[in-house]
């Protein structure tokens, strides 16, 4: 098993090959507020869905702020265009982030926003992707979860060469607490 | 259809049922004229990524293995698995239906659509629905089908069939997507980037995802134990079309069921790296549906609430099930491996080498096994070279799986007529093949051909430059009059066991191996040079070697489809060399094509397990069994082989035979190669395109020129003008095929090494 801090390098470095960018960031809720600021601050709305994975209080900085929306209507997620919802686990040799499909809209702004931003735990990154199937993650006494793992943005490669953005997000940011 | 018009007009859906010979030479032609540069590119990339990303699964040949097991107990436990699955989809709330055939699916599914008043649907990639046509289906009843996936896009509006069960328009280029684009949607807007045509197709797409009644899917896997839905994609349209209607209906073969949720670890690693070369792909879907996930009613529709069906389909799939062969096709995962690697997919895609859904090597099972055999003849352009099988996840013998379809579509010829009716009165086939087509049995019976053709060697040689013979074995025998045939020596290797006695034995070395040189057809009668190269070099280690006996070992009978001659000359084989094995001796096999019969293919013909497993262990290509030897000796290979310094300065191009990369018995002569100080160049096609008698056969010489003029090239680009570039190659074909297309003299490597034997 590799240590941590090389799992976090790989996951990083794959994830940038996958055409996701990677911010690594103090586990506080300054340090999260401050980021999702800076990310933002071009955008009039922001769409967030409430964590299931991560505690709450990370956000809560964040969310005394006029633009964030926290209880979208039909309109604002048919038109958004960034979105924040957390992840319940990383896979470093993919680079990917895993996304539970609950009953929020977690799967609407995650999928119809154009950019992405997924806020993931460093510790919930696994080595390989088996490993999610292993310690009662995605299968809590026999009850399978619902969820897509996302490794970068949406993509094609059916125009003539690879297209990042085609029909979900066309960008994915990745905010890991440290 | 009129032979001479122009391939440009022809349109690939009229010739996706290859059922006629003529059909396929058609599609051929039109593949070469029109999809070729698209899908060489596009199948490279996957091809190229894939080898770059298995090598990066640590566990790679146990996960396949893993899988292999899987696959093969999930279809052995069908039945009871699609009750489990059906029981843990019900509990859920959802509708489990399945469906005997193509009719009953679609008019499952047809219902289901009228009854919630479904006026459109949008819908993923689903190779499965193209089986059963259920396009057509809904559109006899006024709804609306939209295909979302970008590929499947592209093809709904240009009226084409898949061309790659992966990348179904890996045959477009971006040009021609522009130009298909403008005409159909009548636009002026500027299409010419990726981007452009991407963004243009995104925001069609996104209006009909939000107004969609239904949303229509596949599944990848299905895990019985927890009814799981297993889907990969990239383009995030399956998120759409699974989340956005309240109603998704996934259409499935039976066969894609396994057994545990946990299983689905091994196959979502395996089938992104093996099919787009990905470590994943952007979206790995885990539903269990229907889902929790609220229905926003982007349509208008309100109060709608979530439904799922999942449609299993039969069609044939349970008769599949209990033939042997046709079994194997259902382990497949559908991930393309087979098709990327396949050096004659690569140059005319799947419009040539596939159905009208299923494609590439794999395909003709599917379309023998969901529809009818006459569907599978595509599958003739599988040459059997046998580079998809270490690519494959589920480790199946896809090249054997299409020898068996030959044999069974030899079995339908027709043929009939004076000519065919007299020669096979005198060529050996037995009774089990004599209704195989006069060119079958012309390149299966290649031993008895070459046996003649060395006799009277002088008279075959010059008829063989003879026009009017050549037209004759043209129209009757299928062999293609722009190839030239290859000269029969009239002293075959056989015929020289009294020089080879007074080879120098040097006692330097004195090595105590004791091996056979089997004298396979293709080097006896064509290049006994190489078997001379062998036993001086191994003589002069001190080896106690000797050659046997001439005869046909089963590889020509056996890629013609003609299987109970391959497994009478197997076994024949086998039982001449069962001796040697008990004496104690090591097997040299020179041809690569045989080393592969007796490592792999005698496991399908042998009789005697016991003697399979034997010639399986103690069989090696020359060059191996030499670095072999040497390394167990402590020998330094540069005590035996004394390579000058001006050799050393140029370069040696090696191109290593496709059966030879398989069986990894490559590896060894580009090391001692390299060991010996030579300057080594070498290509990346996966096979010649000459693989035994393809690239003689009337129908396939194009493909296998174009293939040919690749090789070449690779091997001109490292021809610095002046460089006096020496070319190897290890198989009879690819040295033919290389002659063929350029002005080079190819060896094999064991003469190279022995012009430098000491002395």
């Amino acid at each position: 098993m590799a240590e941590p801090d090389s799992l976090l390098s790989i996951f990083t470095q794959n994830a940038q090959s996958a055409g996701a960018s990677v911010e690594l960031i103090k586990r506080s809720p300054e340090a999260l507020s401050d980021s999702l600021n800076k990310l933002t601050e071009d955008f009039d709305e922001v769409i967030y869905i409430r964590p299931t994975s991560l505690p709450h209080e990370f956000f809560s900085d964040f969310l005394n702020n006029d633009k964030v929306i926290s209880s979208p209507v039909k309109k604002q997620l048919g038109d958004a265009k960034v979105a924040i919802t957390d992840t319940f686990a990383g896979i470093a040799r993919t680079g990917s982030v895993c996304l539970e499909l609950t009953d929020s809209y977690t799967n609407h702004a995650s999928l119809l926003s154009t950019w992405h931003i997924a806020v993931l735990d460093a510790q919930k990154i696994v080595p390989q992707p088996r490993d999610i199937f292993k310690e009662g993650l995605v299968l809590k006494k026999g009850n399978p979860l619902d969820f897509v793992i996302i490794t970068g943005p949406s993509a094609t490669a059916d125009m003539g060469k690879l297209v990042r953005g085609a029909h979900g997000p066309a960008k994915l940011h990745i905010i890991i607490l440290t | 259809m009129d032979i001479s018009t122009t391939a440009t007009n022809w349109k690939p859906r009229d010739l996706a049922d290859k059922s006629d010979k003529q059909t396929l030479k058609k599609a051929i032609r039109m593949a070469l004229e029109l999809e070729n540069e698209a899908v060489r590119r596009n199948t490279g990339t996957f091809n190229t990524n894939r080898y770059k990303t298995v090598s990066g699964i640590s566990d790679y040949e146990e996960l396949k293995q893993r899988a292999r097991e899987i696959k093969e107990e999930a279809i052995e436990q069908l039945p009871d698995l699609l009750k489990q699955l059906e029981e843990n989809i019900k509990k859920r709330g959802g509708h489990f239906y399945l469906a005997k055939d193509a009719t009953d699916a679609n008019q499952y599914i047809d219902r289901i659509c009228r009854e919630h008043s479904v006026r459109s649907v949008v819908k993923s990639k689903s190779i499965t629905s193209e089986e059963i046509k259920l396009n057509h289906t809904l559109e006899g009843s006024g709804i609306e089908v939209v295909e979302t996936d970008l590929a499947e896009f592209i093809l709904q509006y240009a009226d084409e069939q898949p061309s790659h069960i992966v990348a179904p328009a890996i045959h477009y280029t971006r040009e021609r997507i522009s130009e298909l684009f403008r005409r159909v949607f009548h636009t002026d807007e500027k299409l010419e980037t990726g981007e452009e045509l991407t963004a243009f197709a995104r925001k069609k797409l996104r209006e009909k995802f939000l107004k969609a009644d239904a949303g229509i899917t596949g599944a990848n896997f299905l895990a019985a134990d927890t009814g799981t839905l297993t889907l990969v994609e990239s383009e995030a349209n399956i998120r759409m079309v699974t989340t956005l209607p309240a109603l998704h209906i996934a259409v499935a073969g039976v066969e894609k069921v396994i057994p545990h949720f946990e299983d689905l670890a091994v196959f979502i690693e395996l089938l992104a790296a093996s099919g787009t070369g990905q470590a994943l792909t952007s979206y790995t879907h885990f539903l269990n549906p229907p889902l929790k996930v609220p229905v926003i009613p982007f349509n208008g529709r309100k109060n709608e609430n979530r439904e799922f069906h999942l449609v299993l389909i039969d069609n044939g799939r349970f008769n599949m099930r209990e033939d042997p062969v046709l079994k194997e096709a259902l382990y497949c995962i559908r991930c393309s491996a087979c098709m990327n690697s396949c050096a004659n997919f690569q140059t005319v895609g799947g419009h040539a080498f596939g159905g009208e859904c299923y494609t590439g090597g794999i395909g003709g099972s599917w379309h023998a096994g969901t529809d009818k055999l006459e569907k599978a003849r595509f599958s003739d352009l599988c040459s059997g070279c046998s580079r998809c099988v270490p690519q494959c996840p589920v480790k199946i013998d896809i090249p054997w799986l299409n020898e068996v379809l030959r044999h069974r579509l030899n079995q339908l010829n027709q043929e009939s007529g004076a000519v065919p009716y007299i020669f096979k009165g005198f060529i050996p086939s037995i009774p089990g093949d004599r209704k195989a087509s006069l060119q079958k049995q012309f390149f299966g019976n290649y031993y008895w051909f070459a046996t003649r053709g060395s006799k009277w060697s002088g008279m075959t040689n010059s008829m063989n430059r003879n026009s009017l013979f050549r037209s004759m074995l043209e129209k009757y025998a299928g062999v293609d009059k722009r190839r030239n045939l290859p000269e029969f020596t009239s002293k075959p290797l056989t015929k020289y066991r009294d020089e080879i006695k007074n080879f120098p034995v040097s006692d330097i070395f004195n090595i105590s191996q004791k091996a056979v040189l089997f004298a396979d057809p293709y080097t006896n009668f064509g290049h006994p040079q190489n078997g001379i190269a062998v036993l001086k070099i191994f003589k002069k280690l001190g080896l106690d070697i000797v050659l046997s006996d001439c005869i046909s070992e089963g590889r020509a009978a056996l890629s013609q489809g003609m299987i109970p001659t391959a497994k009478k000359e197997a076994n024949d084989t086998a039982q001449h060399l069962k001796p040697f094995l008990d004496e104690g001796r090591d097997i040299i096999v020179i041809e690569p094509s045989v080393l592969a019969l007796f490592r792999s293919d005698y496991r399908h013909l042998l009789d005697d397990k016991n003697l399979f497993e034997g010639l399986q262990k103690k069989s090696y290509e020359p060059v191996e069994y030499l670095l072999k030897i040497l390394n167990k000796s402590g020998i330094d290979p540069s005590d035996v082989f004394q390579i000058s310094a001006d050799q050393k300065q140029h370069p040696v191009f090696y191109h290593s035979h496709c059966q030879q990369k398989t069986t990894k018995s490559d590896k060894a002569t580009k090391d001692l190669l390299v060991k010996l100080g030579i300057d080594l160049r070498e290509s990346d096609v996966e096979c010649c395109g000459m693989a035994g008698s393809f690239g003689y056969k009337s129908e396939f010489y194009d493909v296998s020129e174009n293939l040919g003029r690749q090789l070449v090239s690779q091997i001109d680009t490292n021809m610095k003008s002046g460089d006096n570039l020496t070319v190897l190659a290890s198989g009879t074909s690819c040295t033919d095929q290389i002659e063929s297309f350029s002005k080079y003299n190819v060896i094999h490597p064991v003469v190279f090494l022995a012009g430098f034997l000491v002395k």
